[in-house]
């Protein structure tokens, strides 16, 4: 029997002392991933509201659109990884690896984004002028194209993370691209009433309406596909569903964040000779908001996959 | 072609934890960083309980997901089947910890001294600061093994429970007890075809 003068000896020993790991026993305990935190969250959720507003504003030629979906991009998300990276200065080395590193092509994909943004805005604005229209369109094209990449890089980085069960899924890059254009479309229509641009409000709150309902499905068949899915999906689900972060989830992203702007957005549409363009912008409000929710929730539901209980 | 494997005798085991402080003495891992484990089970309800324990480091996978993932290319396999890697490299985008189904990838978060007097003589020749900010796991022991030794932790073992060879010999010891023992790989559904084997 350890007397407790003992024990309390031993508890007084400082940390240097215990080189050995305390007991890790194998139980059910699922753990979450702490790796990623705030700071990614901002860097996945920046580059999926600015490509969405950055494509948008190409398919209205809305140049403010264009400057803030690129700012978007290339200064605040490129700033977040630099800034959630231990070793920035060695970023470039991200470039090392296209051939299998969906981090690596997304990387690929912002240095194309960035210098033919720039020329497109260029072209767009009349700062930079050509005679060759064909240019132009090619220019145009390729950096919608590095653009949707931008959107689409995140869901599979996601869906690569063989050892967290709810990211996992071949839903999550699209239900990533469908909420990027959402978001898209919720900031369009925040900045659309500052602008002397003539916008058909009807039409973009149609398709506004309808990217907030793709949305809103997706998410519903994530959370019943998961059932299905390993245990730390379904672990993951129910943190979400009902647990630690549901008042997040269920308040924040699926009700103020989806469901409302639908209401609103629906209210708009039947009403649009009485109601106020002002509907549209909180609407959006909501939505953006929401995204930066979804985003937090989706990283932080990240549990690990057991290492040796099965799955 | 080699192909340097792993076997752990969970008969053998006793969780004497000396695996884990072979290796950490040999790759001179800073405090609370672990590139090998032993987890414990306890099973069965009193009186009938039953205590086992599972040591876990990186399975050198055949097909590595870190080796894939990784961006800046820190991970690479060699020939012999051994993934290494190289942390001068690391510019800390953990996505490795993300993929690797088997949490045998370690970020060195922070470095701190084991002892509040400041670092020692052996912690600043291992100059643990310097990665700071970087992965880390098991490598096998390949400076070890390329010089014809045996890793750390095989080496350390005192019930002789970890054994290291070429898996692609069938006349190895590694091969000869997956065989006759019926060794099985950890997580083998998820295809990865790791390089480590379970005896039961």
């Amino acid at each position: 029997m350890i007397s407790n003068e003992a024990t309390k000896r031993v508890e007084a020993l400082p940390a240097y002392t215990r080189l050995i790991p305390e007991r890790q026993e194998i139980t059910s305990k699922y753990n979450v991933q702490t790796d990623w935190k705030i700071v990614e969250v901002l860097s996945f959720y920046l580059g999926g509201v600015g490509t969405g507003l950055y494509l948008l504003s190409q398919v209205f030629d809305y140049v403010i659109g264009l400057i803030v979906g690129y700012l978007l991009v290339v200064v605040c998300k490129n700033g977040a990884h630099l800034l959630a990276s231990s070793k920035p200065f060695r970023a470039m080395g991200v470039l090392r690896k296209p051939g299998t590193s969906w981090i690596s092509r997304g990387a690929y994909s912002i240095f194309i984004f960035a210098v033919l943004g720039l020329a497109d805005i260029a072209f767009r604005t009349g700062m930079a002028t050509t005679e060759n229209a064909m240019l132009v369109s090619v220019v145009s094209i390729l950096t919608a194209m590095a653009a949707f990449f931008i959107m689409a890089y995140v869901g599979f980085v996601f869906a690569e993370a063989r050892n967290i069960g709810f990211w996992n899924s071949p839903i999550i890059p699209v239900l990533i691209i469908s909420y990027s254009f959402c978001m898209g479309y919720a900031l369009f229509l925040v900045l659309a009433p500052f602008t002397a641009n003539q916008f058909d409000f009807p039409a973009l709150a149609r398709q506004f309406l309808l990217t907030l309902a793709a949305t809103t499905l997706l998410i519903f068949i994530l959370l019943t596909v998961v059932k299905r899915m390993t245990k730390s999906a379904q672990q993951a689900a129910s943190m979400l569903i009902t647990g630690k972060y549901s008042l997040m989830f269920g308040f924040g992203v699926i009700i103020a964040g989806l469901l409302v702007p639908i209401c609103i957005v629906g209210y708009y549409l039947a009403n649009a000779a009485a109601a106020s363009g002002s509907l549209l912008s909180i609407a959006g409000i909501l939505t953006i908001i929401g995204g930066l929710l979804f985003e937090m929730c989706l990283i932080s539901a990240g549990v690990y996959r057991p290492i040796v209980d099965a799955d | 072609m080699i192909r340097y494997g792993m076997t752990i005798d969970l008969k053998r085991c006793i969780g004497c934890q000396s695996c884990t402080m072979a290796c950490k003495m040999k790759n001179g891992t800073p405090p609370g960083i672990f590139y090998r484990k032993v987890l414990e089970k306890v099973t069965g309800t009193y009186p009938n309980i039953k205590r086992s324990y599972i040591p876990t480091n990186c399975m050198h996978c055949d097909d590595p997901p870190c080796v894939r993932n990784c961006p800046s290319g820190v991970f690479s396999k060699r020939d012999d089947g051994v993934v290494i890697y190289d942390p001068s490299k690391c510019y800390g985008a953990r996505v490795c910890r993300m993929v690797c189904p088997y949490e045998a990838i370690s970020f060195i978060e922070k470095v701190e001294p084991y002892y509040p007097s400041g670092f020692t003589k052996i912690e600043k020749y291992w100059d643990n600061q310097s990665k700071e900010g970087t992965a880390g796991k098991c490598d096998f022991c390949i400076d070890r093994v390329t010089s014809g030794l045996k890793p750390a932790c095989v080496k350390t073992c005192p019930t002789e429970a970890l054994k290291f060879g070429d898996l692609n010999d069938p006349n190895s010891e590694v091969s000869k007890l997956i065989l006759a023992r019926g060794g099985y790989q950890m997580h083998a559904e998820l295809g990865t075809n790791p390089s480590v084997y379970y005896l039961p």
